[in-house]
C-alpha cells in the first residue's frame, strides 16, 4: 500500500496534507476522487473559466483533451496540478491509456493504473537516464521482424534520426538492411543494432541465423490488419521454436536473457485488432498466472507490448520500445532488479 | 396569424426574441416550462440568467440545428475542433472567447446539450497544442510553482513533449 501512494499522479505534499491513515482510507475504498477542494486550492490564483464556470464544465471541457494534453496541463498551475488533474484521472476513457502503452506487470487492476504507474515511475527514469550519444559502447542486438508491409522500416527510421519526417512511400526491404544508432544510459555506453529484415518470407533464413547473437527481438505488426497480427502465432512462433528446438518461447527468452518486444503499428488507421486480442496473446506467451494475480517488477518482464504509430508520435514516443529494452540490458537495469 | 407557434424569450437586460416554437423545443428548460402552461397564445419565458448577446446566438443555432442535429464530438478530441464539426458550426464559432464563455453558461442552463458540448470542446480546443506559458495567458492565471516545483513537474512531463 504503502508503494501505491508513490505511484498516483498526485505530488507528495499534497499527501502530507491529510493524516496519514486518513489518506490510505481514501485510497483503499476508492474515493479518491473526493479532493477536498478547500486543501489543495489557492484560490488567488484562478482562471477566467474557473470564475465564471461551475466545476462539472469545467470537467466537460476537460474531457475533451486526451491524455498527453491533459497531463500538459499539470504545469500550468497549482490548481490545475492538485485539483482538476487529479479530479477526473479515474473517470478518463483508460481505453485510450490502452492505445498508448499495454502494461502488465504490476499488481493493479485498470489500465490507468498501469499507465498512471508507468509514467509517475518508469519514464521520468528513462528521460534522465538515456541519452543520444555519438560514443561507441556495449553491442546491443534488435532484430526487427515482421509481416511484409506492416512499417517496420518507417518505424526504424524514426528511430535513427530524431527530427526525420515520415515517410509515405517506401520500397519494400530485400533480406534485411542494418542500421546503428548510440544510447548511453547512465554511464553505461550502447551502440545499438537494429536489423530490419524483410517481411517477406523468403528471407526467414536471415532471421534464423541472427537470432541466437540478438539481444532483442521485436516482433512488429499493422494494427490495422487482423492478418499480419495473426501471423506470430500462425507463422513466426512456430517457426522459432522448431529452430530452437525449444518447448517454450518463455523458457528460451529468459535462458539467453532476450528481451521480446511486440509492436502494434500504424495506430492513426482504423484498427482490427482490439486490445482484448492482445492481451489474449499476452498471456499466452506469459502463462505463468501468478504475473496477473501478484504483478511483478516493471523490468522483470520480458516480454512487452507497445503501441505506436510512426506517422503521428513524437520522437519520445516513437523510442519508448527502445528505451525500455536498453534499460533492461544496461546495468540500471539488474539494479532494478534486485 | 402565422401558422407556426411562437414563443417570446425575454433575457437578462430585458431584450426580448420571438422564436418558432419547434425551434426552442431544443432548449430542455424551455421544453419543460411550455409543457406546464397552456397553448393558446404567445407564452413569453423569461430567462433571467442570459443576455441579449449569447441568446441571440443560442437561437441562431437552434435555428440551424433543430432539422438537423448536430453529429456527436468524439471524446477525446481528434485533431482540431475544426476538422470535426460542419462549416456551419465553425462559423458560428468564431466568437470571442468572453462571449464564448457565456454561450457555455447559456447552454448549460437552457439545458441544450448539443450546444454545450460544441462549445466545451470548442474551450478544449483552444487549450490544445498550446504551451502552459499560453494557456496561463490565455485564462489569465499566474505561475503559482516555486522553481523547485517546476523542475521536477517538467521532468516528470517530459515524455509527453515532442522531443
Amino acid at each position: 500500500m504503502g508503494q501505491s501512494l508513490t505511484l498516483a499522479p498526485s505530488p507528495s505534499e499534497i499527501i502530507d496534507h491529510y493524516p496519514k491513515n486518513l489518506f490510505l482510507a481514501k485510497y483503499e475504498t476508492n474515493v479518491d476522487n473526493d479532493i477536498d477542494k478547500r486543501k489543495v486550492y489557492n484560490f488567488n490564483n484562478i482562471s477566467t473559466l474557473e470564475k465564471q464556470l461551475p466545476d462539472e464544465l469545467l470537467s466537460l471541457i476537460l474531457s475533451y483533451l486526451d491524455n498527453i494534453e491533459y497531463t500538459k496541463l499539470k504545469q500550468v498551475s497549482r490548481n490545475f496540478r492538485n485539483y482538476w488533474i487529479r479530479l477526473n484521472w479515474k473517470e478518463r476513457d483508460s481505453s485510450e491509456y490502452g492505445s498508448f502503452i499495454w502494461f502488465k506487470p504490476i499488481p493493479k487492476n485498470s489500465p490507468s493504473e498501469y499507465f498512471t504507474h508507468f509514467h509517475s515511475t518508469f519514464l521520468p527514469f528513462l528521460n534522465r537516464n538515456i541519452k543520444y550519444t555519438t560514443e561507441s559502447g556495449k553491442l546491443l542486438k534488435f532484430l526487427i521482424m515482421g509481416p511484409k508491409s506492416c512499417g517496420k522500416s518507417c518505424f526504424v527510421d524514426r528511430l535513427i534520426i530524431p527530427n526525420s519526417k515520415f515517410k509515405t512511400k517506401i520500397e519494400p526491404t530485400i533480406s534485411s538492411e542494418v542500421e546503428f544508432v548510440r544510447f548511453s544510459a547512465l554511464n553505461e555506453t550502447f551502440s545499438i543494432q537494429l536489423w530490419d529484415c524483410s517481411g517477406e518470407w523468403i528471407y526467414q533464413g536471415i532471421i534464423s541465423s541472427q537470432i541466437p547473437s540478438s539481444n532483442v527481438i521485436v516482433y512488429c505488426f499493422d494494427l490495422s490488419s487482423k492478418e499480419s497480427f495473426e501471423s506470430l502465432r500462425m507463422k513466426y512462433l512456430p517457426f522459432f521454436l522448431s529452430k530452437l528446438n525449444e518447448n517454450s518461447i518463455m523458457d528460451w527468452l529468459s535462458k539467453k536473457n532476450i528481451t521480446f518486444l511486440i509492436i502494434g503499428l500504424k495506430k492513426e488507421l482504423k484498427r482490427q485488432v482490439s486490445t482484448e486480442m492482445i492481451e489474449e496473446l499476452m498471456r499466452e506467451l506469459t502463462p505463468n498466472d501468478e504475473i496477473y494475480s501478484k504483478g511483478i517488477p516493471l523490468l522483470q518482464c520480458r516480454v512487452n507490448y507497445f503501441e505506436l504509430g510512426s506517422a503521428e508520435d513524437s520522437y519520445s514516443q516513437v523510442i519508448l520500445p527502445l528505451q525500455y529494452a536498453l534499460l533492461r540490458h544496461s546495468i540500471l537495469g539488474q539494479v532494478l532488479h534486485n | 396569424m402565422s401558422e407556426t407557434k411562437q414563443v417570446e424569450l425575454t433575457s437578462k437586460d430585458k431584450v426580448s426574441f420571438k422564436v418558432d416554437r419547434d425551434v426552442i423545443l431544443m432548449s430542455g428548460l424551455v421544453k419543460d416550462m411550455l409543457e406546464e402552461g397552456d397553448e393558446d397564445e404567445t407564452p413569453i419565458i423569461p430567462i433571467p440568467n442570459v443576455d441579449s448577446k449569447p441568446l441571440q446566438k443560442v437561437i441562431e443555432y437552434c435555428q440551424y440545428h433543430h432539422k438537423e442535429p448536430a453529429q456527436e464530438i468524439e471524446k477525446p478530441l481528434k485533431g482540431k475542433i475544426e476538422d470535426v464539426i460542419c462549416d456551419w458550426d465553425k462559423k458560428f464559432l468564431e466568437i470571442d472567447q468572453s462571449l464564448l464563455i457565456e454561450l457555455i453558461m447559456a447552454a448549460n442552463y437552457l439545458n441544450i446539450k448539443d450546444l454545450l458540448d460544441l462549445t466545451c470542446a470548442k474551450v478544449a480546443s483552444m487549450i490544445k497544442g498550446k504551451s502552459p506559458e499560453q494557456i496561463r495567458e490565455m485564462f489569465g492565471i499566474e505561475n503559482d510553482f516555486t522553481p523547485e516545483e517546476e523542475a521536477k513537474i517538467r521532468e516528470e512531463n517530459k515524455w509527453c513533449e515532442e522531443a
